[in-house]
């Protein structure tokens, strides 16, 4: 499953971390969208592609990409063109910072794609907290020491958040499962012609995570296969598990691989192994 | 005021290299003020530190255009031209590397040469490629002005506790293993004045407005990094092994890996990062990860 590329679409040499799961998953995502025509939006963070690609890349500030790409998207559509408008961002941004101009335009349907890699922190400042850091994971805003060991507060669930939207489509990718991953983003586009599309993908980051460069795939593949992020889509309100994980493990497969969760108590492992449950037992109601 | 320049990979410690050196400075009576360029310091992009010696303290705190000494940290700087921009001629080189040639081929002048095989020790001392406590070391052998306990002291009082045993071993094997060439450097070179004290009305004409709408085209504008020269490792194929399957080629980050003629697939070393995971997931192990260093000295 090699790329060709006719036209080079996006740099060869990229500046991103040796094992960034973010690289995969822009270059993946340009790569099926090559045969569409399509133009992008990027923010602050380490996915900033303004100069990276040769399609056109509209450089934003975090609040204003949905706002911005929902007008260039309506002017399109006025001169009777499909173009597919993508923005991409990380889970500060999205989950974050732009979270309320991006459910606006959830609301009204914008047709816009729009791609969150998600690395579940702020790593392009230097590893701060965001709403997507997991529960007990060491961010520099949340110490490990004898005031704080690790966030306090359970992940934002953002994705399902914006599938309650009832928008065209919402769906959870890992990298790992790249032809789920794949599939996933040739529905978001064709959704997006229609309506609002949202694509949640994890995105492993050995800077941040403290990590192995080299484990990050199995990263993604531990992150599924025990329930931490599980894998579904959302067409208009109605939920579908993509992947089933028959013997889910224990969230542990998960954490090990990280140094950002090495301080965890046994307490703490339990607490996320009942959210990870508990969060898992919610989708399964929403899928029916 | 002599000024120095420090040049590395993101992720070697060239900023914390910097500040120790500052310290064993001030230990040692001396002024050395440095400074990282501020970026994305990504691990394995390139690092740039400058620092301005003096006797007095050091109140200039812009970019150092032409050191008078550089230290440099990786020896894949060694190739590059950017390393050695505006070296003063007759100033002094410590670099990471063996072959002194690597340096003076690339048209510099110094009266000082100091080697140090940086990697090597660095891996057989850390484990990593963590070079800037034997760059330190390696520097105090080349400036006398800075004696090797100022160095130490500075280690000790100011590096977390459970990096010292490396740094201080570290630091004193580039010391000792350092190789010093001296040449003769003839004439006489003078520096431009120095910006701070130029009639400076702008820093620099500021560049044309890049018309960036959306429906721009954006094809001449593609910026290129050699993230190649980032890696510390490279996978290397073992073709009995390989069943030709692409699990490889599907999960490498940089998506280098392509599908040649005879059906093997093989990473593109221009820019491949050596993060591993094309190794990691192959389901034959039939990719291995052998380090930059092999490949150099052949
Ligand atoms: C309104 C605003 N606040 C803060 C910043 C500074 N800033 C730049 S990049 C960044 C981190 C973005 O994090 P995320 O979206 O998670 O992307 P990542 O860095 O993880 O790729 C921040 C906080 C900014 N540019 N604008
Ligand atoms: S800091 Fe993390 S997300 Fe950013 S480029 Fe490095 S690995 Fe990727
Ligand atoms: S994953 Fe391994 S076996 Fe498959 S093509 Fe790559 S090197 Fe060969
Ligand atoms: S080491 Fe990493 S960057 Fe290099 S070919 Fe393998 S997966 Fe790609």
């Amino acid at each position: 499953m090699e790329m060709e590329q006719k036209i080079p679409m996006m740099s060869p040499g990229l500046p991103m971390c040796a094992g960034c799961g973010m690289e995969l998953v822009v270059r993946v995502l340009y790569d099926e969208l090559k045969n569409d025509e399509f133009i992008s939006f990027g923010g602050p963070g380490c996915a900033l592609l303004t100069t990276k690609v040769s399609v056109p890349c509209y450089g934003t500030l975090f609040t204003n990409m949905a706002p911005s790409a929902s007008g260039v998207s309506r002017e399109l559509r006025r001169q009777g063109k499909d173009t597919v408008c993508l923005c991409i961002g990380g889970d500060g941004m999205f989950s974050d910072i732009a979270f309320g101009n991006l459910s606006a335009a959830a609301e009204r349907g914008e047709h816009l794609l729009v791609v969150c890699y998600d690395n579940e922190a702020y790593m392009n400042t230097g590893i701060q907290r965001s709403s997507r850091t997991p529960e007990g994971a060491w961010t520099n805003t949340t110490p490990v020491g004898p005031r704080s060991i690790g966030k306090k507060k359970q992940q934002k669930p953002f994705s399902l958040l914006l599938a309650e939207h009832n928008v065209a489509y919402v769906a959870t990718c890992s990298p790992a499962h790249m032809q789920d991953f794949r599939k996933k983003i040739r529905a978001a586009r064709d959704a997006s012609r229609e309506g609002f599309a949202f694509l949640h993908v994890l995105a492993p980051c050995p800077t941040g995570w403290k990590s192995k460069p080299e484990i990050m795939i199995r990263q993604c593949r531990d992150a599924v296969n025990t329930n931490y992020f599980p894998l579904w889509e959302s067409r208009y309100g109605a939920y579908h598990i993509t992947v089933n994980v028959k013997e889910p493990k224990p969230v542990t497969e998960f954490t090990k691989t990280q140094k950002r969760f090495s301080h965890l108590s046994e307490e703490q492992i339990r607490q996320l192994q009942e959210d990870v449950d508990l969060n898992f037992e919610h989708l399964k109601k929403l899928c029916g | 005021m002599k000024e120095l320049r420090m040049h590395g990979k993101g992720g070697q410690g060239i900023v914390v290299g910097g500040e120790t050196l500052s310290n064993a400075f001030l230990n040692a009576g001396k002024f050395l003020a440095v400074m990282p360029s501020y970026g994305v310091e990504r691990r394995g992009s390139d690092v740039t530190a400058f620092g301005r010696l003096s006797d007095e303290p050091v109140r200039e705190n812009c970019m150092c255009y032409e050191p008078d000494y550089l230290v440099i940290f990786d020896p894949s700087q060694l190739k590059k031209p950017a390393t050695y921009k505006g070296f003063v001629p007759g100033g002094v080189i410590v670099a990471c590397g063996t072959d002194p040639e690597e340096v003076l081929s690339m048209g510099v002048k110094p009266s000082k040469l100091v080697m140090v095989d940086g990697i090597r020790i660095a891996y057989e001392v850390t484990g990593n490629n963590l070079t800037n406590m034997i760059m330190c070391g390696a520097f105090c052998r080349a400036v006398p002005e800075l004696p090797m306990e100022a160095l130490l002291k500075a280690i000790e009082e100011n590096l977390p506790k459970n990096f010292q045993k490396t740094s201080i071993l570290g630091a004193q094997r580039g010391h000792d293993e350092a190789v010093v060439y001296t040449y003769e450097i003839h004439g006489e070179h003078s520096k431009k004045a120095p910006a701070w004290t130029r009639h400076v009305l702008a820093c620099r004409e500021p560049e044309k407005p890049r018309y960036e709408a959306p429906w721009g085209n954006g094809a001449e504008k593609i910026v290129t990094v050699d993230t190649g020269t980032w890696k510390v490792v490279r996978p290397v194929l073992t073709e009995e092994s390989c069943i030709r399957c692409g699990i490889c080629a599907t999960y490498c980050p940089i998506q280098c890996i392509r599908k040649g003629e005879d059906g093997y697939f093989r990473a593109d070393l221009d820019y491949c990062k050596g993060c591993g995971v094309c190794a990691y997931e192959c389901p034959k192990k039939a990719l291995t990860m052998v380090q930059e260093s092999e490949f150099r000295k052949a």
